[in-house]
């Protein structure tokens, strides 16, 4: 470990001795006990494994920040959670998932949410079908009642992206 | 992304496009190996697709039809999830360049709970916000009004005087309301609004106004009002953790257990109209079903903990 790492590890130490009691009492207003510390322990993390150059100016505005942005991320978690039970449901061919795959299943949800997130719904449609049922552009095109063109077209934007998303 | 990257990625879509079609001719696989062969930026770039597409490895693995996932990934995104993008954005510019100063008024406002999880929350003008079980509500407070932005769920919430009025923006329309207790659920773009003690208005997106009496609840949705009826005290057990009904559908009570269990929960259309009274704890909805289960001519089929259905006797 370099002087660094070290020296970076200290600061996010202080900061914690510092924050951390004001960032659960902020955040519990919103997430209840439970969550609440669990937001706040993960942002520390999450800034303990981000590069530091300098100083930080403005701790708490930092801290705001990340822990925000965890608690989108938790919010989005249960609207897919609740999405997914309820296709699940309505769906007559769906198979019981144990408990091992369910968790499985919401985590990979969230990864391909995010991979996925801002393209239209017909983009999306396309491509899972393409991707998961593994179906031939005719096939999708009679399935969606679109044309072929339409078909590749659409393929083209979410590969694209997936693409994109690879070099990040 | 510098140009030469682009013009690589445009050249790996064309190919990928053409070999998913299912008309991709043995020349033309044969002319994309050579592609990837002739570079190693290709290939990394190809392998490094394959990576991020592994996580369809897992609804793949499950047999979950692509349609399904489609559908959960509709699920209501809200402002939150814009926000969420620029916050990814902005990534984390630690050190000198962080000038970015968000507040936690903006934090301050917004409030979730998720399964099985109720929550009391006070508001700055000394209202009060109680949660049910999986909802969502954004505050939007400012010198001119009070705007209560529902996301969806089931909640109480008691309006306190203020000299600003207080709006309650839900999927249906907009609630007005000063002084008053509001009872809430908005699930599917359908709204049920309960006057508690005070008179309220409402107005749909379509337009359409109603003055609703304290005492008074109404169904609507953006289009247009159910029938008004008397409020029932039954309507508002949830926020005791109590689930109670008398002479109501079955489904009505399944309804209510959902937001507090994990996993699938079926119910066969065949029973969903039974009629049932009651008195039951939401945080025992296993030990509800049970119940149910020895009064009315249904059964349980429980495959997992996680996949149960209902199912006439």
């Amino acid at each position: 470990m370099s002087g660094l790492d070290n020296a970076h590890r200290e600061y996010v130490g202080s900061l914690f001795r510092n924050h951390y009691q004001w960032l659960c009492l902020r955040l519990r207003r919103h997430l209840g006990d439970g969550g609440a510390e669990d937001i706040a322990a993960d942002t520390f993390v999450q800034l303990l494994s981000a590069p530091v150059a300098e100083p930080i100016r403005q701790p708490r505005a930092l801290l705001t920040t990340i822990a925000q942005r965890l608690m989108y991320q938790l919010w989005r978690r249960r609207d897919l959670e609740r999405a997914y039970l309820d296709a699940l449901r309505l769906d007559d061919d769906a198979q019981a998932p144990s408990p091992e795959e369910l968790a499985q299943m919401l985590e990979a949800l969230q990864i391909i949410d995010n991979l996925l997130d801002g393209l239209p719904a017909k983009v999306k449609a396309t491509f899972l079908l393409s991707q998961v049922n593994g179906l031939t552009y005719p096939q999708i095109a009679e399935q969606l009642g679109i044309s072929q063109r339409s078909v590749s077209d659409y393929m083209a934007k979410a590969i694209h992206r997936c693409l994109k998303a690879s070099l990040e | 992304m510098s140009n030469e990257q682009d013009r690589l990625v445009e050249q790996a879509t064309r190919w990928i496009v053409l070999l998913r079609s299912g008309q991709a001719s043995e020349a033309q696989r044969q002319a994309f190996l050579a592609w990837r062969a002739r570079d190693p930026r290709h290939d990394e770039l190809c392998l490094r697709l394959e990576r991020t597409l592994g996580v369809f490895q897992v609804p793949i693995a499950q047999g979950v039809d692509g349609g399904v996932l489609q559908r959960a990934l509709e699920a209501p995104s809200s402002r939150r999830k814009v926000l969420q993008r620029g916050l990814l954005g902005v990534g984390l510019m630690i050190g000198g360049g962080w000038s970015l100063a968000p507040s936690f008024e903006s934090l301050g406002a917004d409030f979730s709970t998720g399964i099985g999880q109720r929550q009391t929350v006070q508001l700055d003008d000394g209202s009060e916000l109680v949660l049910n079980a999986q909802s969502a509500a954004d505050v939007r407070f400012d010198e001119q009004r009070r705007v209560l932005q529902w996301r969806g769920g089931e909640g109480l919430i008691h309006v306190a005087a203020d000299r600003r009025p207080f709006v309650l923006h839900t999927s249906g329309g907009e609630v007005q309301a000063r002084d008053a207790r509001v009872l809430l659920r908005d699930r599917d773009a359908r709204c049920r609004v309960g006057a508690m003690d005070r008179a309220l208005q409402i107005v749909t997106r379509g337009g359409d106004r109603l003055q609703l009496q304290a005492g008074q609840e109404v169904d609507f949705d953006r289009y247009r009002f159910g029938v008004v009826q008397a409020l029932r005290s039954a309507d508002s057990a949830w926020v005791n953790g109590l689930l109670e009904v008398r002479d109501r559908p079955l489904s009505e009570v399944i309804e209510a257990l959902r937001p507090y269990r994990h996993g699938v929960l079926r119910l066969d259309p065949a029973i969903a109209g039974l009629r049932v009274s009651g008195l039951y704890r939401l945080d025992q909805s296993d030990r509800v079903l049970d119940a149910l289960s020895r009064t009315l001519p249904i059964r349980i089929s429980r495959r997992s903990d996680y996949w149960v259905t209902l199912l006439p006797a």
